[in-house]
């Protein structure tokens, strides 16, 4: 059985973010995901999952200035102050919000440092990230994303994301495996996973050329699915994908995995 | 509709090789391709040829090295006036079968040379094999292969094999763009099939993981299919495959396609 859970940063864009948490669950979603959650009170967001029986799956750590082109901070050695005071922002929302999983969007190389300090500094950010969270059950993602749609993103690979992950070496850090992004950087999409199962803690999907809902481009998300449903993966797959007309029309596909509207 | 035809040394393996030609006619195929024909006469060939109303589309050149058994001639510095000697074998045979193209095969990197000796090597061996082949209206296919299935084979992502095409500077070489070790080295199919296209002489297909027919793995081939129509694409698609089960069975998916075809 595969858990679909909704992203709010992509479906349902038809009404405004607050209003999405009850589309959400009135199209049958259990759990829900989005960029962030910072515009808005804790309690607010609490009472959306609370009225609408949702659980909160991921949201990001604070990730710069998204609206003016960035994607994350991590990397960037004169950040570390702000990459810090977002970590304690998030992981208190996580908490009140039972949310397991944050996600650590990198940032954008801008060629004032070299590829070891980036890592450096990254790999920094993520110790001291997990050190905040070791009293509680909450997992680290780092996710790789291509570079088409985000030029000079700093990890666009899995292989880079693993080397990351295996320096900082911590069970709590593991890679957020979208794999859309990973259809455009390398491809072999069920190989890479399951080479990778034991450090994949979130999964992501859209299809490609177009990043619409599956079925919709070359990727086969029937056999992947049913390679995941086969596999031991227990953990989520998170709807990150850009409707190609609607969200209700886009939804059609997921009705056959137990997603079925109220 | 793609024109598909039919590879015979991965599909109709229930029959030996000579009897594979009618079976893939019996099956709707106008079109084959085999990497190694030279176990057989160009005359016995030919006469399958026509008796099953076939296209014999590309073949390979004989590549193997009869001193390591590795198929890298085109690579080897020591051994140049053998890999001439079997471009010669394999023109002679193309010509003679009708091909539209040789896959001039790269193979995995010869130890104990230096690279740039190597990739020096492969240009001067690709310029002479576009321009012979030229001559009589072949294309010289590169093919890059995925490096899961063959590790250090030496050409292995479509970056490379167009930077090697580019370095060849000859009109007459072109891509081999086979889907299933494209999905393996580098993904986003549709994005580079149609950047490449104009260099794309003739495409292979199997699914992935596994190498078996479409619909048994990641690739979404009816998607891949349509955009080849909305891109024009005029060539041959070779189906190089093994089949999950049985040739036969394994040819579900392409009954439409083959229907069309044969329609038009």
């Amino acid at each position: 059985m595969l858990n679909f859970c909704a992203n709010l940063s992509m479906l349902f864009n038809e009404v405004k973010f607050i209003d999405k948490f009850k589309l959400a669950s009135e199209n049958g979603f259990k759990g829900i995901e989005y960029l962030f959650p910072y515009d808005y009170s804790k309690s607010d967001i609490k009472d959306q999952l609370n009225d609408n029986n949702l659980s909160q799956i991921l949201f990001d750590f604070p990730a710069g200035n998204f609206a003016e082109g960035e994607r994350g901070i991590a990397i960037f050695p004169e950040r570390k102050n702000e990459f810090r005071e977002g970590v304690h922002k998030a992981i208190d929302y996580a908490t009140f919000l039972n949310c397991e999983r944050l996600t650590v969007l990198v940032g954008i190389a801008d060629g004032k440092y070299t590829t070891e300090q980036y890592n450096e500094t990254l790999i920094e950010n993520l110790l001291y990230a997990a050190d905040q969270v070791k009293n509680t059950n909450i997992t680290i993602l780092v996710e790789a994303l291509n570079t088409i749609d985000a030029p000079n993103y700093f990890v666009s690979s899995t292989s880079h994301c693993k080397e990351i992950i295996k320096a900082v070496n911590l069970p709590s850090v593991k890679i957020q495996y979208d794999i859309y992004h990973m259809q455009i950087m390398e491809g072999d999409i069920i190989r890479t996973f399951e080479n990778n199962f034991d450090k994949i803690g979130h999964i992501q999907i859209a299809d490609n050329p177009g990043r619409n809902e599956p079925g919709t481009g070359e990727l086969n998300y029937k056999m992947i699915f049913e390679y995941l449903n086969n596999s031991d993966y227990d953990g989520w797959i998170g709807c990150e994908y850009a409707p190609k007309n609607n969200t209700l029309e886009s939804l059609k596909w997921v009705r056959e995995y137990g997603v079925i509207n109220a | 509709m793609p024109k598909f035809e039919s590879n015979l040394m991965y599909m109709f393996n229930e029959f030996d090789l000579i009897d594979r030609y009618e079976q893939a006619s019996l099956s709707g195929f106008s079109g084959v391709e085999l990497q190694s024909p030279y176990s057989m006469t160009i005359d016995n060939i030919l006469d399958k040829l026509d008796k099953f109303n076939l296209k014999h589309i590309i073949i390979n050149l004989p590549v193997i090295d009869p001193d390591t058994g590795i198929g890298n001639l085109a690579l080897r510095p020591d051994k140049k006036d053998l890999f001439l000697e079997r471009l010669d074998l394999g023109t002679k045979y193309a010509k003679a079968l009708g091909c539209i193209g040789i896959n001039t095969g790269i193979g995995i990197y010869p130890s104990g040379f230096e690279n740039d000796e190597v990739y020096q090597t492969l240009i001067e061996n690709q310029k002479i094999a576009s321009e012979t082949l030229s001559k009589c209206g072949i294309k010289a296919l590169i093919e890059p292969i995925n490096t899961v299935d063959q590790p250090d084979f030496y050409i292995n992502t479509s970056v490379q094999a167009v930077d090697l095409i580019n370095q060849i500077d000859h009109p007459n070489a072109f891509l081999l763009y086979d889907v299933y070790h494209m999905q393996i080295m580098e993904g986003n199919l549709s994005r580079n099939i149609k950047k490449l296209i104009d260099k794309i002489g003739h495409i292979q297909i199997a699914d992935n993981p596994g190498r078996y027919e479409p619909g048994t793995g990641e690739i979404n081939y009816p998607y891949i299919f349509n955009l080849l129509d909305e891109i024009g694409y005029k060539g041959w698609v070779g189906c190089e495959y093994k089949p999950s089960s049985t040739t036969i069975n394994s040819l579900g998916w392409i009954q439409e396609y083959l229907n069309n075809y044969n329609e038009e």
